[in-house]
């Protein structure tokens, strides 16, 4: 069910800045990859270029062998999951409402699909259907904010520094959730994040963008005992993931 | 006032040129001969105590023939009447021949009074068919007053004599005077005239400057009734300096061609009314606040012309304070206000129905939304009454014009609130709505919209205060409303009359603000309430 995501010499320029160069990955299906770098490193770009909110100049993005750019964008995107860093939650909406925005945007919102939702990511719906986003707390927000990107059953989630924001309990919480999530429902997931731990903690895979260039793509274990490049070496140093 | 024009014409045209492309014209009056020979003469002033009798002895003296009458007193400035005329909007109103010069003609090479109105009448009836009838008697040109005392202090009677006394004196002068060519520069320049100095003053505030002494010489009007009360020495212009400003009633193409009864009446007039008799009765009218029908019946019967047959409502000259005159004319008041209350409400609703989904349409074609918006807030530059005035050969005078202008004037407020509001709403909810799937159309419709919709409603508010606030000068287009006992009192230094007309137009604009702050309540999204 879940999808596989080719992303295929894919090469994007922000004026005189390459945002991309050049990049090539493969996301098996059910396969969780990191997306790691700071900031101007190219992988906020590269997550766009799935759902087409940014378009490349050269070099494809395929969904199980379908190329992004031949489909519909709106169609597209409401299969695919997206949570931002902040939730991005409708301010004017109760929960309930939040979290069923993609199965009503195709006329298909029920309350039992909207609760199940609520339930992978860990929300009690009786408890929280009715409320307004600003009554909740951030890591509600979060939970809402996964919930609705998972309500229309997609398989296919983009996470854009979903936890970043958070205080360190609360994203010690939803990390389990997050894999409780990937437990129990088998999806793809791009995560983007500027955290390496966070990335080793999630991902099966862990991809190192720096200045729109893969340095390393590896299984989190081999980042730490081999690393390619002098920049991930540092990285993983930083991190504290060294011996 | 008066003989303020800075807006010429011609630019006006192309601008109206413009508003014409820019909505679907209503019809205007449009009125063939034929129609007009039991049709009442319509006769119109500018909006100064001096038009508005004079046009008042005009529609008296038809009226005493038996020809019927509708009276617009008040339309705002030259560039409204003048356009109300050439649209047939109205038929006579009394106009100087000075103003016809400059203003209208853009001329100012005539000196005299003769040649003045010789070419007047020539030059209107040739470019516009609009035809002066001959002089009423008086010039109303700018006069030099000086108190008798200073008069006789330094011997004077002659602009040349006050040149040399000129650097001992303050002068206190209206911008306007002081600006124009043919005011305080024509001075300097024919009589070398250098005052110790010179402070700009107020039309309402310089006579009571000059009489309290802390100015030594003012600018007037050589008919200004203020001149008689204070009794004034109105300095001669030896050099013919000024402008000749010879009154005459002018005439509009139909009426001048189709109702040779009507000419006639006015011609009655021609050549009575002399500059001193001007004075005392502008006095009666400005300073002693007698009605101007009973004004006019009263010359009219010294004059030997018949006046109307009915006789007019002479309420008696009334001194009481401002409430209890507001309780005598609370009726007339309610009317206006309603009539208010209208133009503001239909402009605005109008405002809405298009700004709104203008700058809703904007935001999703925003190429070219910058330039729509700055084109739609040049018409906010345009003074009110050049826009009313541009609207006259389009509408008319009356209602329609007042609502187009207003409603002109409502939109940029609303579509600059409309289109920022939509497009800088809530950029994390906007991006994550658009990134699961919403079309452009569905984002502007359940997410930017109702999250806009304070910022629209703060729009709103604004356009509704400046609609109360430019409301009042629909009375120069004929249109009434509070503008109408605000025109008339300032035309008339009747400070009850602008009262009751300005409190009334002050408490609307605060109680719609506050209206409209309880809808914004009522439509701001939850999450902004506290």
């Amino acid at each position: 069910m879940s999808v596989r995501v080719s992303v295929d010499r894919l090469s994007k320029r922000h004026g005189n800045v390459d945002a991309l160069r050049d990049v090539t990955l493969d996301i098996g299906a059910g396969e969780c990859v990191a997306l790691v770098g700071e900031s101007g490193s190219g992988k906020t770009t590269l997550l766009r270029c799935v759902n087409r909110l940014t378009e490349p100049d050269s070099g494809t993005v395929l969904l199980d062998g379908e190329p992004v750019r031949t489909q519909d964008p709106v169609v597209l995107r409401r299969r695919i999951g997206y949570v931002p860093q902040e939730g991005g939650l409708l301010p004017h909406w109760r929960v309930a409402r939040n979290v069923g925005l993609v199965p009503w945007l195709d006329g298909k919102e029920t309350a039992a699909g909207t609760a199940r939702a609520m339930k992978l990511a860990g929300l009690d719906a009786a408890t929280f259907a009715n409320r307004w986003p600003h009554e909740l707390s951030g890591g509600q927000r979060q939970r809402v904010a996964i919930a609705r990107a998972l309500a229309g059953g997609q398989s296919l989630l983009l996470l854009d520094e979903p936890f970043s924001a958070l205080d360190a309990i609360t994203r010690s919480d939803l990390h389990k959730a997050f894999k409780g999530l990937r437990a129990e429902a088998r999806l793809t997931c791009i995560l983007v994040t500027h955290d390496l731990r966070e990335a080793v903690a999630l991902a099966d895979r862990v991809a190192v963008l720096r200045a729109g260039v893969i340095e390393q793509v590896s299984d989190v274990r081999d980042l730490a005992a081999r690393p390619a490049t002098e920049y991930v070496r540092r990285l993983v140093e930083t991190a504290g993931l060294g011996e | 006032m008066r003989r303020l024009n800075s807006w010429s014409m011609r630019s006006g045209r192309a601008i109206a040129v413009l508003a014409v492309l820019a909505f679907v014209p209503v019809p205007a009056r449009v009125l063939h001969a034929q129609e007009r020979r039991d049709a009442p003469i319509v006769v119109a002033s500018k909006p100064f105590g001096e038009s508005f009798l004079l046009a008042e002895m005009f529609a008296q003296v038809l009226e005493g023939r038996g020809i019927k009458v509708e009276r617009r007193p008040g339309l705002g400035a030259t560039e409204v009447a003048f356009a109300a005329m050439r649209s047939g909007g109205i038929d006579v109103y009394p106009e100087y021949t000075g103003t016809g010069l400059i203003a209208i003609l853009h001329d100012t090479a005539v000196s005299d009074a003769h040649s003045a109105f010789a070419k007047v009448s020539r030059e209107f009836a040739e470019r516009y068919s609009i035809h002066w009838l001959a002089p009423l008697g008086f010039e109303n040109t700018y006069a030099i007053a000086v108190t008798k005392a200073t008069a006789e202090k330094f011997h004077l009677r002659t602009l040349t004599d006050l040149s040399a006394a000129a650097p001992s004196l303050v002068a206190g002068l209206t911008p306007d005077f002081i600006g124009r060519a043919d005011g305080l520069p024509a001075l300097e320049r024919k009589y070398g005239m250098k005052f110790r100095q010179v402070k700009p003053l107020s039309q309402a505030l310089k006579y009571q400057a000059l009489a309290a002494g802390s100015v030594g010489v003012i600018d007037g009007y050589s008919t200004d009734g203020l001149i008689k009360k204070y009794d004034l020495v109105v300095l001669v212009d030896d050099a013919h300096v000024f402008p000749p400003y010879e009154a005459a009633a002018m005439v509009g193409a139909i009426t001048w061609k189709s109702r040779p009864d009507a000419v006639a009446a006015l011609s009655q007039l021609s050549g009575r009314l002399d500059a001193e008799t001007m004075r005392t009765l502008n006095a009666r009218v400005e300073v002693e606040h007698e009605p101007i029908p009973s004004v006019a019946q009263s010359e009219l019967a010294a004059l030997g012309l018949a006046g109307a047959s009915t006789a007019v409502d002479n309420e008696s000259k009334s001194e009481a304070g401002f409430w209890t005159y507001m309780a005598e004319h609370r009726a007339e008041l309610w009317s206006e206000f309603l009539r208010h209350v209208m133009l503001v409400l239909v402009a605005l609703a109008a405002g809405i129905l298009v700004a709104v989904p203008l700058g809703l349409f904007l935001e999703r074609s925003r190429a070219s939304a910058e330039s729509v918006i700055r084109g739609v807030g040049v018409l906010q530059t345009i003074p009110s009454i050049a826009l009313l005035a541009f609207m006259i050969p389009l509408f008319g005078i009356g209602v329609w014009p007042a609502l187009v202008a207003l409603w002109l004037y409502s939109l940029y407020p609303i579509l600059r609130a409309t289109y920022t509001g939509v497009r800088d709403a809530d950029p994390p909810a906007v991006n994550a709505a658009h990134a699961l799937g919403m079309t452009g159309w569905q984002l502007l419709r359940y997410v930017r919209l109702p999250l806009a919709t304070p910022v629209i409603m703060s729009g709103i508010r604004t356009a509704a205060v400046i609609t109360v606030g430019t409301a009042t000068l629909a009375a120069f287009v004929g249109a009434g409303g509070l503008g109408e006992p605000i025109a008339t009192g300032l035309a008339l230094a009747d400070n009850r009359m602008i009262l009751s007309g300005a409190l009334p137009a002050a408490a609307l604009a605060i109680v719609a603000d506050g209206l409209l702050a309880l809808v914004e309540r009522a439509v701001t999204p939850i999450h902004l309430t506290r």
